[in-house]
């Protein structure tokens, strides 16, 4: 029987000094037939994932079971850092406090579907710590943290040209850099050590494009273990996140199976809902307070950094890229968000709509690179943090965000943009958007096609725009310098990468200096190493030092600008 | 004598989610040229691995060693793996 209102909080659980942060999904009734406990991926897989598991945590709320979704401490929203000691105990922690959580709440049932390294944890957590599932699904596990950590490495090996292990044992991957002794520790993670069940059922679903590993067969060679494939796994992992598509008939399948066990009834009591929690701020020192919120009709996610004390200077608004969530790339939203509260600055991160925990917009079935939603999104938010002085806010945002960023202030005449690899045709998309607003219908039927130009053919439409900026006209402007005029602080962070395509012909070359070079009105600086999309961890941590030291100087004074953040 | 190229161009049949068929393409022909990404590249990877019992080393997994057939045949050799000298 399906469960037509259920319940979906966000929630802060586990030790009160540190913080995890999580979802909780459930049926409204006060019965439940269960408890479940979803383990995520790490780094780049979680993006894609984040959406599957939702659908998923969904699809078994309304079957009448309670589930926790959750980030790991050191990961996502939880507190902590991604290369804080003991990483393997500490994950495994994280996995008990969620059965904590779930036990605590009467349900005497509970069980656990763990995705990639997640499947490893709750293993792990069966074997070590004796934690008692009732149905375990292990989704296409990581037969160790070392076959996990080889995966990655690889994947960077090869989409790089220039790319080198390191010899001192940490691993590079496209989201995150583990120094070598969290690396060691992750290593240490294995599925396949031991020989006891981990549950009294148990259901592996592997890839139908990969081989399953041999010790991994033979440790889970026994009669009460399940084995399926899948073929969606390819078109949620092996893409970038915008493309990612969540594995229908594969939550499906869980679903089912899960709903197959015995049920339960269980009574339990929905935790009151703790709409803060103070995390650590940097190094300890510097309390900080956090708290999510569902903003506007499309219930935009937001999570709010605050200091404990007096707060000072504008809002710093965070929003993600189409690679990324409201996280941003390898957590740098989190941990400058919490940095810069812990120096007396207020900042929100938040996830455009149809990505990280934000829906999708009305009428839409797939996450898109622009989407005009997202500039009532941004107005939502400030409308939300800040409703006295809409302009009291600084806007950063990468690639697609960064046009968000431009756009928002404009309208907004905000007090400072922070655009990191803006789109080369930036200023038309600007266009576009003016003409979508216009009265005549001439114009507004451009609006569409110069989207399509921009996305379609960047280079072609960023050549275009140089030349329409010439025209005495309004529609056609240079966005950034319209921005200084009216008293916006600007910062421009480009990369070589953004540049023109090779052969870099003298006309080419003429449109890069036109678009980045020294005779605009604001300065681009473009940062060595850094690609668009920051994958590259060298470019990447200059990018944030820049950026860091640009918000501190500009904003909360110069004196906080000379302590440089953690890295990478 | 195992055809090792043979093995390597099934595992690209597989696993490589190439445009073309492996078969037709010669053994210095640049797969990423041919449509073999870095995802798809992992596959491979681990497929090869799996098929050979062998298991690349970390200064292996870089985009050289599978720029080709022949440099994945060559890097096979190298790990031990006997290569059919025609």
């Amino acid at each position: 029987m399906d469960h037509e209102s259920t319940f979906h909080d966000q929630i802060w659980f586990g030790p009160i000094d540190r913080p995890l942060c999580g979802w909780l999904h459930g049926p409204l009734e006060d019965g439940a037939r269960g408890g479940i406990l979803l383990a995520p991926p790490l780094g780049r897989e979680a993006f894609g994932a984040r959406h599957a598991l939702d659908a998923l945590a969904k699809a078994l709320a309304r079957r009448g079971f309670v589930v926790l979704r959750f980030d790991y401490d050191g990961t996502g929203d939880s507190s902590g850092h991604l290369n804080d000691p003991a990483r393997d105990r500490a994950w495994v922690d994280s996995v008990m406090e969620g059965i904590g959580l779930l036990s605590s709440m009467g349900l005497t049932s509970i069980s656990g579907v763990g995705l990639r390294l997640g499947a490893t944890l709750l293993g792990v957590a069966a074997a070590e710590r004796d934690a008692q599932f009732t149905s375990l699904v292990l989704w296409d596990p990581c037969e160790s943290g070392r076959s996990y950590l080889r995966e990655l490495s690889a994947l960077e090996g090869l989409r790089r040209e220039s790319y080198e292990a390191n010899p001192d044992g940490s691993v590079e991957t496209s989201e995150f850099v583990f120094l070598s002794q969290a690396a060691s520790e992750i290593r240490s993670l294995s599925l396949i050590a031991g020989s006891e069940p981990f549950a009294e059922r148990t259901l592996v679903i592997t890839r139908s494009d990969r081989s399953i590993p041999i010790k991994l067969g033979t440790r889970l060679a026994d009669a009460k273990v399940e084995w399926e494939t899948t073929s969606e796994h390819g078109a949620m992992f092996d893409v970038e996140y915008f493309r990612s598509a969540v594995p229908y008939e594969t939550v499906a399948r869980i679903t089912e199976w899960l709903s197959d066990a015995p049920a339960s009834h269980d009574t339990f009591l929905r935790p009151q809902r703790t709409s803060s929690a103070v995390v650590a701020g940097e190094n300890g020192v510097g309390r900080v307070s956090e708290r999510s919120l569902q903003i506007g009709s499309r219930k935009v996610f937001a999570i709010v950094s605050e200091p404990d004390g007096e707060a000072r200077g504008p809002w710093i608004v965070l929003m993600n890229s189409a690679g990324d969530d409201h996280t941003g790339r390898a957590r740098t939203w989190v941990e400058l968000s919490r940095r810069w509260a812990s120096l007396g600055l207020r900042s929100v991160r938040f996830d455009l709509s149809g990505y990280g925990e934000s829906p999708e917009s009305e009428g839409r079935q797939h996450r898109v690179m622009f989407d005009r939603a997202w500039l009532d999104d941004l107005n939502d938010v400030v409308q939300e943090v800040s409703p006295d002085d809409p302009s009291n806010c600084v806007f950063v945002g990468l690639c697609s965000a960064a046009h968000v960023a431009v756009e928002g202030a404009l309208t907004l005449r905000a007090s400072g943009v922070c655009a990191i690899n803006p789109p080369a045709a930036l200023d038309l998309l600007h266009s576009a958007a003016l003409s979508a607003r216009s009265r005549r219908a001439a114009l507004r039927a451009l609006s569409a096609p110069m989207k399509r130009l921009v996305t379609r053919h960047q280079w072609v439409a960023a050549s275009l725009s140089q030349v329409l900026e010439r025209l005495p006209t309004n529609y056609f402007v240079d966005s950034l310098s319209t921005l200084i005029k009216g008293g916006t602080n600007v910062l421009v962070l480009d990369c070589e990468e953004d540049l023109t395509p090779q052969p870099r012909t003298p006309f080419f070359r003429s449109i890069d200096v036109l678009r980045v070079g020294k005779k605009r009105k604001y300065e681009v600086e473009m940062v060595p190493g850094a690609d668009h999309a920051l994958n590259n961890a060298a470019g990447r941590v200059r990018v944030m030092a820049i950026l860091d030291a640009h918000i501190l100087g500009q904003f909360a004074g110069s004196a906080q600008a000379n302590t440089p953040p953690d890295s990478p | 004598m195992t055809d090792v190229n043979a093995l390597i161009r099934g595992v690209l049949e597989q696993q490589g989610r190439l445009p073309e068929s492996p078969t037709k393409l010669r053994d210095d022909e640049d797969l990423y040229a041919s449509g073999l990404s870095s995802h798809a590249s992992v596959n491979v990877m681990l497929a090869l691995e799996d098929t050979f019992d062998v298991e690349f080393p970390d200064s292996m997994l870089r985009k050289s060693t599978f720029q080709s057939i022949g440099s994945i045949r060559d890097a096979l050799a190298s790990l031990g793996v006997v290569v059919d000298p025609s």
